[in-house]
């Protein structure tokens, strides 16, 4: 059944500053075949859909399209050859219309006139061949994650796309939508639509890909049909190591009470109550919107306190004062990297020492030595990749971004809790037992960690004890024996 | 977002504020007094009977820009002379914005004035509002910039005044043997102020002495854009000796750049168009490099404005210019046409009217 | 000897590498064609005078400069020199004591400052619309108590400030390039620097790092408005008088340089040194074109283009240089013998 494939790559290569991203790639892709691309962020899955799509041009190697030669010098020489992507950041104009944005740049007009009609009417096709029941007239912003997803494809279909590229479709979809989303991705298979699927959940991709390509260091480790392997194995031709290795061995030695928190309210969350100890790794768990992230705004005083009180190693932390948290020894890697943590116009160095600057300083002056040895001190022990400490932060892949968040509080001498939440979100597999071992070394010497976090594994995997969040207020606690899968969610949902 | 936009609307109301109460002089606000009045006006004041005797008559006046003290010592003359002749004088400051000026022209048309004085912003924009007047019978009488439609135009004439400092300069180098080379601080935005140059350059020419004009700058009739200009033009030309200015600022601050040059005062001669306010009164009478000065009289020409538009109301004719009064004032003059009382210069009127009557 | 040549190449190479390497080269021709054209331009007399000019700005654009850092701006700079004027003359005229007239002047530019900084911080407010705000309230300050009549200097002496000399430089000079080492230095050296770049890249992470991002902003804003009263002193004291309308539309022309020198309206981008390089390169502009007497409206059209020229040229530097490094990446794969 081997026909000619509609998209051949051998021997792709990609060069950026400082990065050799691609080393000498190759892939092909069947027509009505999903065929899935795994491997570790900076592996080369995304350099290599940009380079399918015309975002970038590739520094060497062969691109054929049934056989042909590419010739993709723009992304819109690839829209031609029906080539769509449907990127993790989705590309609709908010402030427009589901038809609007499905019929963009190509809106059907009479003498300049826009026929809204035809733009409905023929919208409301795409829209429903993909299940989504929404009017062509509604506003993108008013649309979940999910139906933007569907309008990207309907709008893939409108511009009769023959191969469609999804990369990380799933990451902000609840079950139910993801199901859907299989559904539609099974019926364009029907149609001969060819899918190229990146994702990190390995599981889907055991549900729906033809075959896997797995990605590492920017080359190629190997092509398999799911049935030739189980998760075990896929992990570790990604990463080259086995599973259980993930998750370090707990065994956690506890001293006193650090963390006393009584009755914390704020406009989002109501009556926290909950204690850590030292050396102890606290979970908080629950579905999206529970209420977790703005539990630790409000413990690190970002949120208006209404009442309740914070007690830290036996003194009171004042209201509302971020400041006075990091003061009295807590420190916060917030969820959001690029948001609420990453210093993007600093350096790697100065990321890291900017809330410990006072220990690198002589009178009001940062000592240049001073402040070099200890950020070198952290590189080193955290294993942070980086060609200079002068490297600007945006520059370095997730994993080591979060290392240098994890580092900058891990400067801190003072420092006794540590609140992190989503400590792997956006990270591969190799960095992620890193964070993980490096999380447990740190409560081994007695810090005490609270740790935020969606994935059930990560939760049961480190915590010593789980708190389960919902609607704001705690609803359930668990030793780390008592606690599993079923009895969390249990608690997360009723 | 909400926030931001309650913040926007504060701040205009700031801006519109302090655009209507910057003018110091007693303003009645125009804006803000029509509607009621002009219900009573319509009702019973028809514009008819507004020029009959025994009733008062009331004139509105517009300034383009009461920042200036010009415009100020206009409009402060201008009361008084209402006040003697029994006239109410309504004001109202347009801040440079010619839309503002027509709105405020507009109210004080509704408002029942029995003649408009106006400084225009922009004389273009006045077209419309000025029909409106006609139709109403209501004369136009415009300050310095002539507008086509107006009844007469009230001004000095700069040309003129150019031509007398012109010709003092020439006289006085002739007396001192001075050799002029001279630093002009023009304002060429604006077009009195070019006149008042080019009246200067001619009466020199015709002279027949000597002189060279080393630099033309743009001071833009501030102080502190005339220093700076000043400054950099004498590091090029430090054999300047005499400084030309077009108004009290532009002189002063050239002075203030040959002092900062380090330049000996003793050598300057400064010759001023100006008197709009004190500065230029002050630099006189300190004795210094600044010598004459070619004197505006701004209280007079709102006296002027008065009577002429008084004449108008009582069915006088008028022509279609009206000069107020320029003359060269130095230290030997002064006390004739200035009267010193506790500190302050008051103008001694007669003496002014005496130089249009010549 | 050794050492120091090493310093001198690592400085060379700071520079070669700096984003105001592009800045210094168009000051550095800047000057050779004014000097080309106009014989004064050299001169000891014009540099100074040209000093003296750029000093003004420059005292007012290294506290603005702070401000833009921090990720605001400040719009009032241009009243605050009128308040500036006004608080130094009547306190001067009122006691005769320099001192006191300028202590007055900086107290009211840290209480003008402060008032900034607190509606920003504390308000929550947009700092472009807060300082339009005061900018349009200190001008009214300004216009209403005096009648819109300047105020003319009662005690001479005070004229030395603005227009004094120390040996051959003007004062204003000197204290310019006092405070340029000194804020070079704190925006470079110090935890309060470090901050202001932080806060000025990333607000939210800055809160989230615990860094006291209301107080550094209000210090900063003290800081400029000092700064700016400073610069209005100097200007009163050259003028003679205090002028109501002093500083119309300064605040422009000192955001203009600012941005020519490569500081970044976003905040947390940029430096001091290239800020007073855009300073400069304005000032020489107009100084020369007025040297050679050229009309002030073209003088308008030429700072327009410069403006505009200096950062597409900046724009253009910065790809060459990434398409540079694309290639050396590409030369040295063909060394190591990976071929097509």
């Amino acid at each position: 059944m081997k026909n000619t494939p509609v998209i051949e790559i051998a021997d792709m290569h990609m060069i950026f500053p400082g990065v050799h991203a691609l080393k000498g790639v190759s892939f092909d892709l069947q027509q009505g075949e999903v065929h899935a691309l795994v491997g570790e962020n900076g592996a080369g899955k995304s350099t290599l859909i940009k380079i399918l799509s015309g975002v970038y041009q590739r520094s060497r190697g062969k691109y054929l399209i049934n056989g042909e030669e590419a010739n993709i010098h723009h992304p819109l020489d690839a829209i031609k050859k029906g080539i769509s992507v449907i990127y993790q950041e989705l590309n609709l104009v908010s402030s427009l219309s589901a038809a609007e944005n499905i019929f963009f740049g190509r809106l059907p007009a009479k003498g300049g006139r826009v026929q809204w009609k035809t733009l409905y009417d023929e919208s409301r096709k795409y829209m429903e061949m993909v299940g989504l029941t929404i009017s062509p007239r509604t506003k993108v912003q008013y649309m979940s994650i999910a139906e933007q997803q569907l309008v990207e494809i309907a709008k893939s279909l409108s511009l009769d796309a023959k191969i469609i590229i999804m990369d990380e479709p799933t990451s902000a979809l609840s079950p139910k939508e993801v199901e859907n989303l299989f559904k539609v991705i099974a019926w364009l298979k029907e149609r001969g639509v060819s899918i190229i699927y990146i994702s990190h959940k390995l599981d889907e991709i055991f549900e729906i890909a033809d075959r896997i390509t797995v990605f590492k260091d920017g080359t190629v480790v190997g092509t398999r049909n799911p049935e030739e392997l189980d998760e075990e194995q896929l992990i570790e031709m990604m990463v080259g190591r086995k599973m259980e290795d993930i998750f370090p061995d707990r065994n956690a030695k506890l001293g006193d009470v650090l963390l006393d928190v009584k009755g914390l309210t704020t406009e989002k969350v109501t009556d926290i109550s909950f204690c850590v100890r030292r050396g102890e790794i606290v979970g908080f768990s629950g579905l999206m919107g529970a209420g977790r992230t703005e539990m630790t705004m409000a413990l690190f005083g970002m949120d208006k306190r209404i009442k309740g009180n914070i007690i830290l190693d036996g003194r009171e932390i004042p209201l509302n004062s971020p400041l006075a948290a990091r003061e009295s020894g807590m420190g916060l890697v917030v969820e959001d990297r690029r948001k609420g943590g990453l210093l993007p116009n600093m350096s790697v160095k100065s990321n890291m020492t900017i809330v410990s600057l006072n220990q690198v300083a002589k009178g009001i002056s940062i000592s240049k030595t001073g402040e070099e040895e200890a950020v070198n001190d952290m590189i080193r022990k955290l294993k942070i990749k980086t060609p200079t400490m002068n490297q600007l932060i945006p520059k370095l892949s997730g994993g080591n971004q979060q290392k240098v968040l994890l580092a900058r509080w891990l400067m801190k001498k003072n420092l006794k809790v540590l609140v992190i939440d989503e400590p792997t979100r956006g990270i591969d597999v190799g960095a992620k037992a890193e964070i993980y071992s490096l999380m447990n070394d740190l409560a081994n010497q007695g810090l005490a960690i609270i740790m935020v976090s969606s994935e059930l594994p990560e939760i049961l995997g480190m915590c010593d004890r789980v708190y389960v969040m919902k609607d704001g207020k705690i609803t359930g606690e668990f030793n780390r024996e008592e606690a599993s899968e079923a009895a969390l969610l249990e608690k997360a949902i009723h | 977002m909400k926030k931001v936009l309650v913040v926007v609307l504060a701040v205009l109301l700031m801006v519109t504020a302090f655009g209507c109460s910057s003018a110091p002089a007693e303003d009645t606000g125009a804006d803000a007094s029509v509607p009621a009045e002009s219900a009573a006006a319509d009702a019973s004041d028809p514009v008819e009977e507004d020029s009959t005797d025994g009733k008062t008559l009331k004139f509105g006046y517009v300034t383009s820009d009461m920042s200036h003290e010009w415009y100020q010592n206009i409009v402060n003359g201008a009361q008084q002379r209402a006040e003697e002749l029994g006239v109410e004088l309504i004001t109202a400051d347009a801040a440079m914005d010619a839309g503002k000026q027509v709105t405020q022209l507009e109210n004080m048309l509704t408002s029942g004035v029995d003649a408009l004085l106006i400084t225009p912003v922009d004389a273009k924009s006045l077209a419309t509002v000025i029909q409106e007047a006609e139709a109403q019978g209501v004369p136009v009488i415009c300050e310095s910039n002539v507008v086509e439609g107006a009844t007469t135009t009230v001004g000095i004439d700069s040309v003129e005044g150019g031509r007398k400092a012109g010709e003092w300069l020439a006289e006085y180098a002739t007396e001192n043997n001075i050799d002029p080379k001279i630093l002009v601080v023009n304002a060429p935005a604006n077009e009195d102020c070019r006149e008042r140059v080019q009246g200067f350059k001619e009466a020199l020419d015709e002279s027949g002495i000597q002189y060279e004009i080393v630099q033309e700058v743009d001071g833009e009739g501030s102080k502190e854009k005339s220093l700076e200009v000043s400054a950099d033009a004498i590091t090029a030309h430090p054999e300047v000796n005499v400084i030309y200015g077009i108004n009290d600022n532009a002189t002063t601050g050239g002075m203030a750049a040959y002092k900062e040059a380090g330049l000996d005062e003793s050598q300057l001669v400064a010759i001023g168009f100006g008197f709009e306010g004190v500065a230029g009164r002050t630099a006189l009478l300190a004795g210094g490099p600044y010598k004459s000065a070619v004197a505006m009289f701004p209280d007079f020409m709102g006296q002027r404005l008065i009577d002429t538009a008084y004449e108008i109301a009582n069915g006088g004719e008028v022509e279609e210019r009206t000069w107020s009064g320029t003359t060269i004032i130095t230290l030997d003059n002064f006390a004739d046409f200035y009267t010193e009382e506790n500190g302050e210069y008051i103008t001694n009127f007669d003496a002014v009217r005496a130089l249009i009557e010549e | 000897m050794n050492s120091q040549k090493t310093t001198a190449k690592s400085v060379f190479s700071k520079i070669k590498d700096s984003d105001i390497l592009f800045l210094v080269i168009a000051l550095i021709v800047l000057c050779v064609i004014m000097a080309l054209a106009s014989p004064v331009f050299l001169s000891e007399r014009n540099i100074m005078n040209m000093l003296r000019q750029v000093s003004l700005t420059a005292i007012c654009g290294f506290g603005l400069t702070m401000v833009i850092l921090l990720g605001e701006i400040d719009l009032s700079v241009g009243s605050q020199q009128a308040i500036a004027g006004l608080c130094s003359v009547v306190t001067l005229n009122a006691t005769g004591s320099i001192a006191l007239a300028v202590l007055a002047a900086l107290a009211a530019g840290a209480g003008v400052g402060a008032l900034n900084g607190f509606l920003v911080a504390k308000g929550k407010m947009n700092s472009l619309i807060v300082t339009l705000g005061t900018m349009t309230i200190w001008r009214g300050v300004a216009m209403v108590t005096t009648n819109a009549v300047s105020i003319q200097v009662a005690y001479p002496d005070f004229q030395e400030l603005g227009t004094g000399y120390v040996g051959p430089i003007p004062n204003g000079v000197i204290i310019m390039a006092v405070l340029f080492v000194v804020i070079w230095y704190i925006l470079r050296h110090t935890t309060f620097g470090r901050y202001i770049y932080a806060i000025g890249g990333n607000q939210e992470a800055s809160r989230l790092a615990g860094l006291p991002v209301d107080r550094m902003r209000i210090t900063v804003y003290v800081i400029s408005g000092v700064l700016t009263m400073l610069a209005g002193v100097l200007l009163a004291s050259r003028m003679s008088s205090a002028q109501p309308s002093a500083g119309d539309g300064f605040e422009m022309t000192v955001i203009a340089a600012i941005i020519l020198g490569g500081v970044s309206l976003n905040g947390g981008v940029g430096g001091i040194g290239g800020a007073f390089v855009g300073m400069l390169i304005l000032g020489i502009l107009e100084n020369g074109l007025t040297l050679l007497d050229v009309s002030s409206f073209w003088q308008n059209i030429a700072r327009g283009i410069v403006i505009i020229l200096a950062v597409y040229l900046d724009e253009v530097r910065k790809a060459r240089l990434a398409k540079k490094i694309v290639q050396e990446q590409k030369d040295h794969l063909e060394n190591e013998g990976i071929t097509a």
